[in-house]
């Protein structure tokens, strides 16, 4: 990393009149309305419980506007901050990500239903699993970058790996399935965008599956972690109610038909017919009430976040933007994908909240400072006078 | 691969994963759209199905004989309550019903994991009282429950019939709209008319959510009370006949003629086929049914014999009742004894009957009967004179021993006359009784019981002989007949041949008065008579009841005995040492309305035992006819008797 010139040197900069680029307005604009169906949506499907309990049907939904506010104004943050300095602080976010980790399996965090996944603040739960997704965005950013000039060893890979293990197995242990899965999506993009080759990921594609049938046959896992993973592929045991979970899914989204039952008039959202609606199964809410039209609209918003995603990942300044754009849209493809599949039972359940619309504040938070990121990769594209980088 | 490229990569990968989601999301909601709201509206329904009120069943003149109560039935929902709850909630049950706790525990571990176990009827103080203290009751809830209520007793119990929870196979026969947990009629008109009885079942639809608790009522469909049943039968008829026929059995022990234990009476209308009154002993009271009998009470009941209609079940050999078949057969086809030609030739009966070898092959030589002297046909019905009909039996032997096609004649007759076969009456388990022929012998032979039902030398020498015909044409030997098969016969005979099919429901209407089911006349087929059979048939059965003939002591007591005629009838049966009294009459003689067909099985002589009921009938059934008693000294009408009762303990 080389300290630059400042524009006061005297030497005539070709950028010296340059401004800074302005904000990505598309992707902006996109999450804001993504944001907006979210809050609507929970709404719908939680005020007619809340309203039985004696409590203010408007309650989660107030929560999540709030959440909502504080994301906005997380995202200009991440906006603002250079990306590049990330780099400089990788390694103490890394520490302090794995110490809130090892903190929330210990013993002086309680279990909620068996599992360890909350801190709670008191007014709120933090999960921080959601923060450690981009953790790891820029921690293997950092690692694979210089990959660019100094190729794609297995030392470099093997270093990657290992920075993801720690966190993966800290996790397994709360559980939590579907962070794990994102963050071995993720490792997998970012090490192919990083330039590692075809038979490096071959080989680990194979080692990845064979680590996987010795964890099964050792029966290294307990119990209940078990009864979460053979829910996968065999949904007639059953243990956990998940068949009857997406089949209440399923049949939501199905009965919108083309043009949903308009919004709060899903007789099964109003119900609460499908578990969890408003956090993991937001999306059944969309479909009911706004039908094929609304949900393939929510759908193809996502599409354009992606596609802002590869611009900037293409155009990006540096290796390093590009690879933290990549990070972010693995991230969002792969929970998007796999939370609207799941609903639609073409995936399996792995309890993977759906950006944006979930009820939630951590992963809300998480992916508005990662598109406060990929706001500031974008902006930064090209240099300006007075930066501190150049590369 | 540059990392343009690699990104390319990764675009297509995005690219195919969201065209995924867009086809699936059109496939899920376009194409299978519907499916799934079907699927979507019967999850957030639940359909409480609600009992229907089973329809009344009515004498002929309005007389309420079966109806339906509303009253209030405790249940427990036991899915609400906890298993501490229960124990409580069974120590209050147990106060409230004053029955024994464990007696309670019991009708829960019976009921196991259903939801919903009835506790049965609650008065209404026990209700306000759970009402009141619902606290103390949890998942008690009480609701409405029709129960059938029989408001006359056992009176008509053989045509009413009794109701009982259905039978895994009456479930499987009749489908989704038969409560399994309900009732169904299993005897008597209560079976035969069931479906029009049952009504339509009600549907609450309610708005469940997930748990499938109710949030409201989206829709109700009433349940519509079973079709009102109205009978043929007349109960002041039918307690005139139940009465007289158990006058009867007390004199027939008293005279030490029998020691009957089941009888059968009938009176149907013999230009229609209406029955009039039916009734069979013993009886039982179909209330016995309504909420249940023990096993122990059921078996003890059938044992008696209680759910044996006899007037449709009961087949008896009916003596010489069956005369007045032979009697046709021989008129109407020409077959007088041997040497004789028409109806007024006369034999000389010395009381047995000499036969010649060829004529009986082997089979019993002599038969004897009382000396009847000079007999024609008249006569001979009148008198019941065995040697006239067994020569009438003999001249069809000879006739037709060699013609298979028509050696079964007097059979034929018997059969066009609705023996044998049954009469399609409208109640279950009709018996089709018996008259026997060669073909049914030559079955006997060759079934595995053939040496029980035979003789052993019918397998060495001819099976069928002349001896089987004369023993049909006076009602014995393996012929069998319900009282209400000969009282078919005998309408048809003085009816102009009409046989028709007796019922006992005369028309069915549904609540609101539409006409359902109009039953009405059926006739099975009409008998051409010939000339001479129309003008003797009256005469002749009249003479039974008059002077000279065999029931003329039990009718002379009437004022106008030339109103009525019949025949009587004393069959023999292997199994019992008693004789079984039949009459079967006709009245007015005239212009034949009723006929009274009248069994009592062990009962003893027919003119002293079985005529004197049908006499008795009659006087009721004759305007300006007194009612005389049966027994010396006994009441006539069971009004009579109740009086003569009260009276006694009055006096006492």
């Amino acid at each position: 990393m080389a300290i630059l010139e400042s524009p006061n040197s005297g030497v005539p900069s070709i950028v010296a009149d340059r401004k800074r680029p302005g904000p990505d307005v598309v992707s902006f604009i996109v999450m804001a309305a993504l944001m907006t169906v979210g809050v609507l949506m929970i709404y719908a499907s939680t005020r007619e419980q809340l309203e039985l309990q004696n409590l203010d049907p408007g309650r989660l939904m107030q929560r999540q506007i709030i959440f909502a506010v504080v994301a906005v104004g997380v995202y200009v943050v991440g906006s603002l901050i250079d990306y590049r300095e990330f780099r400089n602080f990788a390694a103490w976010i890394y520490v302090g990500t794995l110490g809130t980790l090892v903190l929330l399996i210990s013993p002086l965090i309680p279990a909620q239903e068996n599992v360890k996944r909350w801190i709670d603040l008191g007014i709120f739960q933090v999960q921080p699993s959601e923060f450690a997704k981009i953790t790891m965005v820029i921690v293997l950013a950092t690692v694979l970058a210089p990959a660019r000039q100094e190729g794609m060893q297995w030392k470099r890979i093997a270093q990657a790996l290992f920075l993801v293990a720690i966190p993966s197995l800290l996790i397994f242990f709360q559980p939590d399935l579907g962070t794990m899965l994102v963050f071995t999506f993720m490792t997998f993009v970012m090490l192919f965008a990083g330039g590692a080759t075809w038979k490096q990921l071959l080989a680990l594609g194979a080692a990845a599956v064979g680590a996987g049938m010795v964890v099964f046959q050792r029966g290294m896992l307990k119990e209940y972690q078990l009864e979460r993973l053979t829910a996968f592929y065999d949904p007639d045991a059953d243990p956990l109610g998940i068949a009857y979970q997406q089949a209440q899914s399923v049949t939501a989204i199905g009965s919108g038909q083309l043009t949903g039952k308009g919004l709060f008039d899903g007789a099964l959202t109003n119900l609460r017919f499908v578990p969890e609606q408003e956090t993991d199964f937001i999306f059944t809410a969309v479909g009911e009430q706004l039908g094929f039209l609304g949900s393939a609209l929510v759908i193809a918003a996502f599409v354009i976040l992606l596609w802002r995603v590869f611009v900037i990942a293409a155009t990006a300044r540096d290796r390093f933007g590009s690879l933290m754009a990549v990070g972010i849209g693995s991230m969002i493809m792969f929970q998007v994908f796999v939370n609207i599949g799941m609903t639609m039972k073409i995936m399996p359940v792995t309890g993977l909240p759906l950006p944006f619309l979930s009820y939630g504040g951590s992963s809300l938070l998480t992916f508005a400072f990662a598109m406060g990121l990929l706001n500031s990769i974008w902006r930064r594209r090209s240099p300006v006078p007075g930066e501190t980088y150049i590369v | 691969m540059n990392f343009a490229r690699r990104l390319a990569v990764l675009g297509i990968a995005f690219v195919v994963l969201f065209s995924l989601l867009f086809t699936r999301l059109w496939f899920v909601q376009v194409a299978s759209g519907t499916a799934y709201e079907e699927e979507a509206s019967r999850q957030q329904l639940d359909a409480e199905r609600t009992t229907a009120a089973r329809g009344e069943i009515r004498d002929s003149r309005g007389v309420l004989l079966a109806t339906s109560r509303i009253v209030p039935e405790m249940i427990v929902q036991r899915t609400a309550v906890t298993d501490e709850e229960e124990e409580a909630l069974i120590q209050q049950i147990s106060a409230l019903f004053d029955l024994p706790a464990v007696e309670v525990r019991a009708i829960f571990e019976q009921a196991g994991p259903v939801v919903e176990v009835p506790m049965g009827i609650v008065t209404p103080a026990q209700m306000s009282y759970v009402l009141k203290n619902s606290e103390d009751f949890p998942g008690v809830l009480i609701q409405d429950r029709p129960i059938r209520v029989y408001p006359e007793g056992p009176l008509l119990a053989h045509v009413i019939g009794h109701i009982g929870r259905p039978s895994p196979e009456d479930v499987a026969a009749a489908g989704p709209e038969l409560d399994p947990s309900g009732t169904i009629g299993k005897f008597g008109v209560e079976k035969f008319y069931d479906d029009y009885l049952q009504g339509d079942r009600g549907t609450l639809l309610y708005r469940v959510d997930p748990q499938g608790d109710p949030l409201g009522l989206e829709e109700e469909l009433p349940a519509v009370q079973g079709d009102t049943v109205h009978l043929t039968l007349d109960s002041g008829l039918q307690r005139q006949v139940e009465f007289a026929v158990n006058e009867a059995m007390t004199l027939s022990r008293e005279l030490e003629e029998g020691d009957p234990e089941l009888a059968a009476a009938v009176v149907m209308d013999v230009t229609d086929g209406s029955l009039l009154a039916l009734y069979s002993y013993p009886d039982f009271d179909p209330s016995l049914f309504v909420d249940g009998v023990s096993q122990v009470q059921f078996e003890e009941l059938l044992e008696r014999n209680v759910f044996t209609n006899l007037a449709i079940q009961g087949a008896y050999p009916p003596g010489s009742t069956f005369k007045a078949i032979t009697w046709a057969a021989a008129i109407n086809e020409g077959l007088y004894p041997r040497g004789l030609s028409t109806p007024s030739g006369t034999i000389n009966c010395e009381g047995e009957l000499d036969l010649g070898i060829d004529d009986n092959e082997g089979g019993q030589l002599a038969f004897t009967d009382s000396g009847h002297g000079t007999t024609d046909l008249h006569t001979a019905l009148g008198r019941s004179c065995n040697v006239y009909f067994w020569q009438v039996a003999l001249t069809i032997w000879r006739e037709y021993k060699n013609d298979p096609e028509n050696e079964d004649i007097l059979q034929r007759w018997a059969r066009l006359l609705s023996l044998g076969e049954q009469t399609g009456i409208d109640l279950p388990f009709e018996n089709s009784g018996r008259i026997p022929d060669r073909q049914l012998y030559e079955e006997w032979a060759e079934s595995p019981r053939g040496s029980l039902l035979l003789s052993p030398d019918r397998f060495t020498e001819a099976i069928w002989r002349g001896g089987d015909i004369m023993g049909i044409a006076i009602g014995q030997g393996d012929v069998l007949a319900t009282p209400v098969q000969m009282a078919v016969a005998f309408a048809a005979l003085v009816n102009g041949g009409n046989v028709l099919e007796p019922h006992v429901v005369d028309r069915i209407t549904s609540v609101d008065g539409r006409m359902v089911l109009d039953v009405g006349r059926r006739v099975a087929r009409t008998i051409e008579f010939t000339e001479e059979h129309e003008r003797f048939i009256r005469e002749d059965l009249t003479r039974v009841t008059n002077a000279g003939g065999t029931a003329a002591a039990a009718f002379s007591v009437m004022q106008n005995p030339w109103q009525t005629g019949g025949k009587t009838g004393t069959s023999e049966r292997d199994v019992s040492e008693d004789n079984t009294a039949w009459f079967i009459g006709v009245t007015p003689i005239d212009n034949p309305r009723y006929v009274v067909a009248v069994m009592i099985v062990d009962g003893g002589l027919a003119g002293r035992v079985a005529a004197p009921v049908a006499r008795n009938i009659m006087q009721y059934l004759l305007p300006n006819e007194p009612i005389t008693s049966i027994r010396p000294g006994g009441a006539a009408t069971p009004a009579e008797a109740a009086e003569a009762l009260a009276t006694d303990e009055g006096g006492s």
